[in-house]
């Protein structure tokens, strides 16, 4: 109650303040006062002085702000008082309490932009006035100050280029060392956190004339939530006196600021295993919260391909696949490959990094693999500048050389002595009594950043000796010491190189990205209704209005009807993720066509007609959140979330009268990671579906699938199996029948009364089973809980995947809790029941989401069935992310990749598929569908964008071009252009052997000649257009030169990346047209597509575009027939090389004359979606 | 007088009010590498910056306290150019932005063609807030380049003069800055902001010589 009073009393005060005084204190310059409705931009032009106008220091304030700034500066006021104790100082709480008590509650609050001109350009960002609005501005400021803990008047002179620390070490003298982290307050009212210490140093902004700096010291006292309340309450000060003492206070000397080094942020690289780390050795440094990252490392015998990602901000954790180039998998599996050895890490940070303590981690390798590699290690680091020092011990295979006795045997016993050994054969399972046990190694790292940006060095002190390795693997050591230099050559992708054991060369390359981050613009999508501030005044074409709102939100429009007042519209097929911005689309066009005389409309949500939420939009106050900026307090909340009411009585404006049968093509694709089998399975075609609705919640639905392409020749091993084979005959259902039935089933949903839903399903329900089946839920509107049961007898489908089915039937179901804990945004699914092999058990998943909609995850399932029953692996468990493809392209989309990595397929903890959950049809009663929204682009500025103006580098302008092409790919047609696409390939694969036959009988040296000579056809085409590039004939035609060899290049490097995974044997090899063998060394050269072709295509494309020139395809073709004569390639490799060359090649030329209609970087893919 | 002066210049429609001058000239901004703009008539900026092109179209000519005009140019996603005597007074929305860019003198192309010229500039960059950068810049003549995004007309018919940084407050550095003239009116710059952000402007179509300026029309 005090307190309250307290703050009337202030505010009050600073009422009466806020005009008199601040017309001293901001005054300046001689200002208009403002009318009432008339814009910022309009009230800027019209001032006197401009071109002595310093606009960052306008200050726009507002009497709505007035009482919650008075009631922030009473609660300052209180928490002063409430002090005791000798920290902060009693003499600076004393001059700090006078500072607050004299300071005017000014209501002033930041403005988002201040150029006039540009405000004119968007009137979302441009504030109505009002006649009781106080506008200032000012000259040019001269100073700016600095408030350190003993809150003594301190003023420094504005010197450019210098940052916080420079001003703190002129006015705080050495004790600015004491400083880890400072409230920089700009003039404009933004205010910055900025870490000034050296082991906390970060890139930061630098104090703009008038700004304030509040930098107490770490020992001081002074609470953060004190600190973080006073620099917003500064923000609202006039700059132009200072906030402690007065203008006569004293100021520093004009050349007392020096200029100290700019600070930046130390750059965290991953080593060979793909943590965060130093090179063999790990460290306690975390990435940022949603980082992920693929890199590869290579030190023989050894390749690692590592997958990591950071879920929360003390965890990293992720998968590795370890190949062994010279040991093999055993002929009983896959003799003739490198034995390959799957693995699971994950790091835990115990102790954040302060000024005096390091930071530690604690980390486990090869978590739920064979654990031939298994290692837990206890690690610290602590930063100094530009340099960061690691040091830690480790147990297991790391801590080889075992330079030290267990220190944990002492306290523990001598069985810390001991290490089981590892479990090659039926690894998977995690021995926690293998933990800490066993050979112990000290080890220790540094990170060096060099002075030339982006090179990190790195050196290390090993703790393997490489004595024991694996498999009997011993490598020999000559050095203890490793050691390797990073370079960043963009802020995501890395490439290292180093010296192991004293005598092993290491090569590494990290691609990473914030998952958190992927964001693209929607430059495909329709444009965008602008919003206007008038209303019609008769009724629109309602028609036209439902095909629009289709159009803009991607969802289907069922009825529009009107009540007194309020226009309703029923949705179902509620896809997507960013809901926010799909609403606003469709309020705009409801706005630009309902009659004047509505004032509210109504989103009536639903999915099969089941009614799950609403949305209820004040059309007014829509239109003022988008035609003017309103400051915090004015801010009013235009559109809310409500519980789906029963049917509307209203009139119906219009209702949709679409075909209950619809059927559709979508390409597939489906791959299977690692294993025996190779490095990746994967087939790819094209799915034909269909839905037929019988009445609202009754429908049909299937799915058939065509598999075009794929490596299954290699796909020929199946797991044993000690249980019915549920799952682990996967092979035969994947490799059985090109053409397959996935899916056919009859469903009905139906919504009961208090938050329940029903659903019953019969059919073919996935690929390996059919049945019948039925679920129930219960999931209260906006709730965090849900909790659903489902049951089903199913019985196993032939392998044909036709309508046959097999002899093993089962019941199978579970009980599920769905639990959105609010913790770091993590959501709970525990679920149990009887699985699929009868064995009976719970799973967990575990999952973070993002605001962008991308999750990241992990799931494990136990069951009644014994480790050795289960085999290997022990229990079921996995990862996955799952990332909205809304994320990821230019245009509004439904699906969303999901990327699941199971270690491997068992029998045991196996779990039927379901097409349709009722969880996922009931998405629309989770309040995160309000807060999922598109990242906001976060641009490196000083290292994503794309160089120009004759510094322009080949690689820059490649990387530009590809986030160009991606875009531009998946515009129009795509899934026409890869079944057309697909239909030629194999069409010519027809004509494979007799085309390898008719080559192996014209190998004479006169057909030779003629071939290598066709094949030379790339190398003049490529001549010809680097004259051309050159200015050979002109600008014109060197800039079509120069998207020429874009295209080129690009074309050789997807064409390279689809050998390296398909890997189809050539010609000469005499292995036949079949023989496929993707991901291992020499793939890459391999026959499928042809690089020459693509190159020569990609060559002349431009050029034949811009020239309306096709008889340069007949110059590109020639090549052709040297590479089929020369037996390089089947004539299907041929036509798919030329599909490519002429894809990219017409991709970019349409890309470029279609470039941006604006200057922001709007088509840099890596600048916005960093992965 | 003075008021009047620095009142900005629709440029598009003498009634037009200043919102939806700037609006219109937005639509009228468009796409590099379309068609070129439709009326040739209408003055446009063909401006390159950091690897995005776009047609910028201009819609003020403000005012400034010494007798100049600043033209205000949008692009169609409301970026703003601003350019006084052929160099960049400002831009507002980039990915990059100088902000009120001062110089100490004001600078004629041609005053002595035969001595480099010196003078000071002042701008702020943002974001970042690096404020008061202040540059010590020379002027002068220099041979046709051949490395320039001029489109539509030979580096040689233009007189062209390069704008080296002397000495800078900056840490960075930049490369110099390059202006093509074509008769008295400057055709082409290019500035870089950061060594790997530039941007390169040209009026579009060529030759564009400013209407002769009407001070106060529409207000």
């Amino acid at each position: 109650m005090i307190r309250r009073w307290l703050g009337v009393v202030v505010s009050l005060a600073g009422l009466a303040l806020s005009g008199a005084v601040l017309a001293d204190a901001l005054g300046g310059l001689t200002t208009l006062p403002p009318k009432a409705g008339e814009r910022l931009s309009d009230w800027l032009l019209r001032q006197p002085e401009r071109e002595q106008q310093y606009l960052p220091g306008l200050a726009w304030c507002i009497p709505s702000e007035i009482n919650a700034q008075g009631r922030l500066k009473s609660r300052l006021l209180t928490q002063l008082m409430l002090f005791d104790g000798a920290r902060p100082a009693v003499e600076a709480r004393t001059r700090m309490g006078d500072a607050l008590r004299n300071a005017p509650v000014t209501g002033r609050v930041p403005v988002p932009e201040q150029d006039p001109r540009w405000l004119e350009a968007h009137p979302d960002k441009d504030p109505v006035l009002d006649y009781d609005h106080q506008l200032y501005l000012t000259r040019r400021p001269q100073r700016v100050e600095i408030l350190g803990d003993n809150v003594r008047p301190c003023q420094a002179p504005h010197t450019a280029g210098a940052e916080s620390r420079s001003y703190l070490r002129a006015c705080l003298g050495d004790a600015a060392e004491r400083v880890d982290v400072a409230w920089l307050i700009q003039p404009d009212g933004r205010v910055e956190l900025v870490q000034l210490n050296d082991w906390n140093a970060r890139a930061q902004s630098e104090p703009a004339p008038g700004a304030r700096i509040w930098a107490p010291a770490r020992d001081s006292g002074w609470p953060t939530s004190f600190s973080a309340e006073l620099a917003t309450f500064l923000a609202t000060q006039p700059f132009s006196q200072p906030f402690l003492g007065n203008d006569a206070a004293p100021q520093l000397a004009m050349e007392s600021v020096l200029t100290l080094p700019k600070q930046q942020d130390f750059p965290l690289t991953a080593g060979d295993w793909g943590l965060i780390g130093n090179l063999q050795t790990p460290s306690a440094r975390m990435a940022p919260r949603g980082e992920m990252s693929a890199s590869y490392s290579m030190a023989k015998p050894y390749q690692r391909f590592n997958v990591l990602m950071q879920p929360l901000d003390w965890v990293e954790a992720g998968f590795r696949y370890t190949s062994v180039s010279n040991r093999l998998y055993g002929p009983e599996i896959a003799g003739d490959r490198a034995y390959l050895d799957k693995s699971i890490d994950a790091k835990v940070r115990l102790v954040q990094e302060t000024a005096y303590l390091p930071q530690v981690a604690v980390g486990f390798m090869d978590l739920g693999g064979t654990g031939l590699w298994a290692s837990e290690y206890l690690v610290a680091n602590k930063r100094f500048g530009n340099l960061d020092l690691s040091a830690g011990m480790v147990w297991g295979y790391l801590a080889g050389s075992g330079n030290i006795s267990n220190p944990l045997s002492r306290v523990f016993g001598a069985s810390f002595d001991q290490r089981t050994a590892s479990t090659a054969a039926t690894g998977g399972q995690v021995n926690f009594k293998r933990f800490f046990h066993g050979n112990t190694s000290l080890f220790a790292g540094l990170q060096y950043q060099t002075p030339w940006e982006g090179v990190i060095f790195k050196a290390e002190l090993d703790g393997n000796d490489y004595r024991n390795e694996p498999q009997d693997n011993n490598q020999k050591r000559n050095s203890p010491i490793n050691f390797g230099v990073v370079y960043r050559y963009h802020p995501n992708l890395d490439f290292s190189v180093g010296v192991e054991r004293g005598n092993t060369l290491m090569l590494s390359m990290n691609f990473h990205g914030g998952l958190d981050t992927l964001a693209i613009p929607k430059l495909l999508d329709p444009k965008k209704v602008p919003v206007r501030a008038g209303r019609p005044e008769t009724e629109p074409d309602w028609a036209k209005t439902a095909a629009d709102l289709a159009t803009q939100s991607g969802w289907k429009v069922l009825a529009i009807q009107r009540q007194p007042g309020e226009v309703s519209v029923e949705f179902e097929k509620l896809e997507g993720f960013y809901w926010k911005e799909r609403i606003d689309q469709m309020v705009a066009v409801l706005h630009r066509d309902a009659p004047a005389d509505i004032y509210r409309f109504r989103l009536r949500l639903k999915e099969y007609g089941m009614p799950l939420s609403e949305r209820l939009v004040l059309r007014e106050s829509w239109v003022n959140e988008h035609l003017r900026y309103q400051a915090a307090m004015a801010h009013f909340e235009a559109v809310a979330a409500a519980e789906p009411r029963g049917n509307l009585s209203g009139k119906t404006l219009w209702s949709n009268g679409e075909s209950p049968f619809a059927a559709w093509l979508t390409p597939s694709y489906n791959q299977t990671l690692g294993g025996p089998n190779g490095g990746v399975l994967f087939q790819a075609g094209v799915g034909a579906n269909l839905e037929w609705r019988w009445d609202d919640g009754t429908w049909l639905s299937g799915r058939g699938n065509l598999r075009l392409v794929d490596n299954y020749s290699g796909f020929v091993y199946d797991a044993p199996s000690k249980l019915p084979r549920v799952r682990t005959d996967m092979r035969h259902y994947l490799t059985e029948s090109r053409l397959t039935l996935t899916n056919l089933q009859v469903n009905h949903v139906e919504a009961l009364r208090n938050s329940q839903y029903l659903n019953f399903y019969g059919g073919l329900l996935e690929y390996m089973y059919a049945g019948v089946g039925a679920e129930w839920l219960y999931r209260p509107w906006y709730s965090p809980f849900a909790f659903g049961v489902d049951v089903n007898r199913v019985q196993q489908r032939d392998y044909a995947q036709d309508f046959g089915l097999r002899d093993y039937k089962v019941n199978t179901g579970h009980a599920t809790l769905y639990w959105d804990t609010g913790w770091n945004q993590t959501h709970i699914n525990l679920s149990v029941g009887q699985y699929l092999a009868g064995d009976k058990g719970a799973t967990l998943e575990v999952s973070r989401r993002f605001q962008n909609g991308v999750a990241i995850g992990a799931w494990g399932t136990k069951t009644n069935v014994s480790a050795e029953t289960f085999g290997e692996g022990s229990f079921d468990k996995g990862i996955f992310v799952r990332i909205p493809f809304d994320a990821m392209l230019p245009i509004k989309t439904s699906s969303f990749a999901n990327i699941n990595w199971q270690p491997l397929t068992r029998d045991g903890g196996a779990r039927l598929i379901r097409t349709k959950t009722l969880y996922d049809l009931t998405d629309a009663r989770d309040p995160k569908f309000a807060w999922f929204e598109a990242a906001s682009p976060r641009v490196n500025l000083d290292k994503e964008l794309a160089p120009d103006n004759g510094f322009s580098s080949l690689f820059g302008d490649l990387g530009d071009s590809a986030g160009g092409l991606v875009r531009d790919a998946t515009s129009g047609d795509p899934t026409r252009a890869l079944l057309y696409s697909g239909g030629l390939i194999l069409g010519a694969s027809l004509l494979d052997k007799p085309a390898a036959d008719w080559a192996n009988k014209h190998q004479s040296s006169r057909w030779n000649t003629l071939g290598k000579m066709s094949s030379a056809t790339p190398l003049v085409l490529a001549g010809a257009t680097g004259l051309f590039w050159w200015g050979a004939a002109g600008d014109v035609a060197s800039d079509t030169a120069w998207t020429a060899i874009k295209s080129a290049a690009l074309a050789l490097g997807v064409g390279t990346a689809t050998k390296y995974a398909v890997g189809r044997a050539r010609p000469e090899a005499g292995l036949g047209e079949h023989h496929f063998s993707g991901f291992n060394q020499g793939a890459a050269n391999s026959s499928f597509p042809s690089s020459h072709m693509s190159v020569s295509f990609a060559l002349v494309t431009p050029f034949a575009r811009k020239y309306d020139a096709d008889w340069l395809y007949a110059v590109a073709g020639i090549t052709s027939f040297g590479r089929m004569q020369q037996r390089q390639h089947f004539i299907s490799d041929i036509v798919a090389g030329a599909l490519l060359g002429y894809g990219v090649g017409s991709l970019l030329s349409d890309r470029f004359r279609n470039t941006s209609v604006g200057l922001t970087p709007d088509r840099h893919l890596m600048a916005q979606w960093r992965f | 007088m003075l008021l009047l002066g620095l009142i900005g210049v629709p440029v598009l429609s003498s009634c037009s009010s200043d919102s939806s001058a700037a609006f219109r000239t937005m639509q009228l901004a468009m796409p590099a590498d379309m068609a070129p703009p439709a009326n040739p008539s209408r003055p446009y900026l063909r401006v390159k910056a950091g690897g995005a092109e776009a047609y910028m179209a201009l819609a003020y000519q403000d005012a400034q306290a010494d007798g100049t005009r600043q033209e205000v140019w949008y692009s169609a996603t409301g970026e703003v150019v601003r350019l006084n005597n052929g160099r960049l007074a400002g831009t507002t929305g980039m990915p990059r932005d100088w902000r009120q860019i001062r110089y100490e003198t004001r600078v004629e192309w041609f005053a002595n063609t035969a001595t480099p010229q010196r003078y000071v500039r002042w701008h702020d960059e943002m974001p970042g807030y690096r404020m008061n950068v202040r540059e010590e810049l020379q002027l002068q003549r220099i041979a046709p380049p051949a490395d320039v995004h001029l489109v539509d007309v030979a580096p040689v018919l233009l007189a062209w003069f390069e704008e080296r940084v002397l000495q800078s407050t900056s840490v960075e550095r930049l490369p110099p800055a390059r202006y093509g003239v074509l008769g008295n009116v400057v055709v082409y710059g290019e500035q870089c902001f950061a060594p790997d952000f530039c941007v390169s402007w040209q009026r579009w179509p060529l030759p564009y010589v400013p209407p002769v300026a009407t001070a106060g029309a529409g207000q």
